[in-house]
């Protein structure tokens, strides 16, 4: 099929609705000598993300640091898709934050799929948020 | 969420991982750009290369972006979520970003990952690893099926839960 590749650069807005619809996402954090990435499960609180990961998991090292977010829903068969990247600062909730924020965060419908112990709340507070989207157009199509 | 059974976190060997990595085509690069950066993710069309004892996870990108300027250590994922189950598997490949030639060993003929977006995609590059890994996550047994014995039969996890 002759099709050609559009790319859109998505709106602030139009990334904050795509990340509304997916549950899970993926984190990429440096640990000492090298970056990783995890998918995570996340919920949107207003425009930052939060996850939860267990003790001693790599993700730990996201605390403090700056992190990568990325979200997509890719298309294999038509080559097609969008992905949205955040980027920011991970913070652990915790006794720093005031009591009424963190009840605020525990309230969020956030379930990890997996059970044990995801006891560290994390969430990144966006400094930039992008995204892309590649559409296909038919050229046949352009005859409507 | 569900309180009747335990989820189950699966390593997966060397041998699962690459073939998961032979099946895809889309997965995600992190570049960390400079010391105390933030990391970029950047999904990329990819080709998994197994030939004379090497693999490599082969890479185009646009001369002098994000990717093509950073430093040699780099992660590489593809995942696959089921949105129904709330099932999973992820395959990391921790490894050494590599400048390769596409017109030395009839590369570009066999080994082309084919992006999506070619425009401009000149810089051919290997990631070279040191460490496959990759986890499976398998759903908690359905609420239904194990209902009647959550109440009672509390001393029932199927299996332990990874961490």
């Amino acid at each position: 099929m002759d099709t050609k590749p559009n790319v859109e650069v998505l709106t602030r807005e139009e990334c904050l609705e795509l990340l509304a619809t997916r549950p899970v996402g993926r984190v990429g954090v440096m640990t000492e000598l090298h970056p990783v990435i995890f998918p995570v499960n996340y919920v949107l609180d207003g425009d930052a993300i939060v996850f939860r990961t267990g003790g001693g998991s790599a993700l730990e090292h996201a605390a403090d640091q700056p992190v990568a977010f990325e979200v997509d829903d890719i298309d294999v068969e038509n080559k097609s898709g969008w992905s949205v990247h955040v980027w920011g600062k991970a913070s652990e909730i915790g006794s720093g934050n005031t009591l009424a924020f963190r009840s605020r965060v525990y309230e969020l419908p956030l379930h990890p799929w997996a059970s044990g112990e995801q006891t560290h709340w994390l969430r990144i507070t966006p400094v930039a948020i992008d995204g892309r989207k590649v559409t296909r157009s038919n050229r046949n199509d352009e005859v409507v | 969420m569900s309180t009747s059974g335990q989820t189950w976190l699966e390593d997966l060997s060397l041998e699962e991982c690459l073939r998961l990595l032979g099946e895809q085509s889309v997965g995600r690069i992190v570049v960390v750009p400079d010391v105390d950066e933030s990391p970029v993710v950047v999904p990329v069309n990819y080709r998994l290369i197994e030939t004379s004892g090497l693999r490599w996870v082969a890479v185009r990108t646009r001369p002098g972006n994000v990717i093509d300027r950073a430093p040699m250590n780099v992660a590489f994922e593809i995942d696959c979520v089921n949105l129904l189950e709330h099932e999973g598997w992820s395959v990391l490949v921790r490894g050494m970003l590599h400048h390769v030639d596409p017109d030395a060993a009839d590369f570009r003929e066999r080994f082309d990952p084919e992006p999506w977006l070619v425009a401009e995609r000149d810089s051919w590059r290997v990631i070279e690893p040191f460490a496959i890994t990759g986890r499976r996550l398998h759903a908690a047994a359905s609420e239904w099926a194990f209902s009647i014995s959550t109440r009672t039969a509390k001393s029932a996890p199927l299996t332990g839960s990874g961490r």
